[in-house]
């Protein structure tokens, strides 16, 4: 039975007080059915049918994609779910640093739980995007933070 | 450098060998690093001494 990492912190956050009691659910049940990468092909009457209430997926992303600048206050985007192959799957975008990174979300590749998740998020088409955004950051042992090409030729060579 | 900074990065490797993922290698380093410099539980040094022998022997 796998076991995931999950955050105590999160019940004292404004974005996550702030979510309707369908979004908290889905928010629990994304990360107990999210794969290595953070990605589940959306299933909304599995969904409907574990979690008992009604799904919005929309409501959802509205939701969870939204938090509160520290200095003045004010609502501000916040990429945490996003919907990926047309809207087919569903992708908790820093999945894979929160579950095997640091806290810096550094995730290293001598762990295969992190290749694998990496070559997951490559062959959706969301590397490039993983790293512009800062969603997550790769290294090797000692070597410091990898750059994007360097990455690919990794993920190619060790998978 | 103590002998708890000489063995810092040999644990490290060895926790991440077992796959232990670095938020958890994180928490046990500090929590390490604590007991050891308070001297909490006499010993530690051998035990981490004993704790990095095999797992270095078996994997290397």
């Amino acid at each position: 039975m796998p076991k995931r990492q999950t955050d105590t912190e999160i019940l004292d956050q404004a974005w996550f007080q702030d979510m309707s009691l369908s979004s908290k659910a889905i928010w629990w049940f994304l990360e107990k059915r999210v794969d290595v990468a953070g990605i589940w092909k959306l299933d909304i009457i599995q969904m409907r049918r574990i979690l008992k209430c009604k799904i919005n997926i929309e409501r959802f992303l509205r939701e969870v994609n939204k938090d509160y600048d520290k200095i003045t206050g004010e609502k501000i985007d916040k990429k945490r779910v996003i919907l990926i192959n047309g809207g087919a799957k569903i992708w908790v975008v820093n999945f894979l640093a929160f579950q095997w990174g640091n806290s810096n979300s550094v995730v290293d590749l001598r762990y295969g739980a992190v290749r694998s998740g990496l070559k997951k998020i490559h062959e959706h088409g969301l590397l490039s995007m993983a790293l512009k955004e800062g969603f997550l950051r790769v290294r090797k042992g000692s070597e410091g933070v990898e750059e994007e090409k360097e990455i690919e030729k990794e993920i190619k060579r060790l998978i | 450098m103590d002998n708890f900074t000489k063995y810092e990065t040999g644990l490290k490797d060895d926790l991440i060998r077992l796959q232990i993922p670095l938020r958890t290698i994180e928490v046990l380093m500090v929590v390490f690093k604590s007991i050891y410099k308070q001297g909490v539980i006499d010993g530690m040094e051998e035990s981490i001494k004993k704790f990095r022998e095999p797992i270095t022997e078996d994997r290397s």
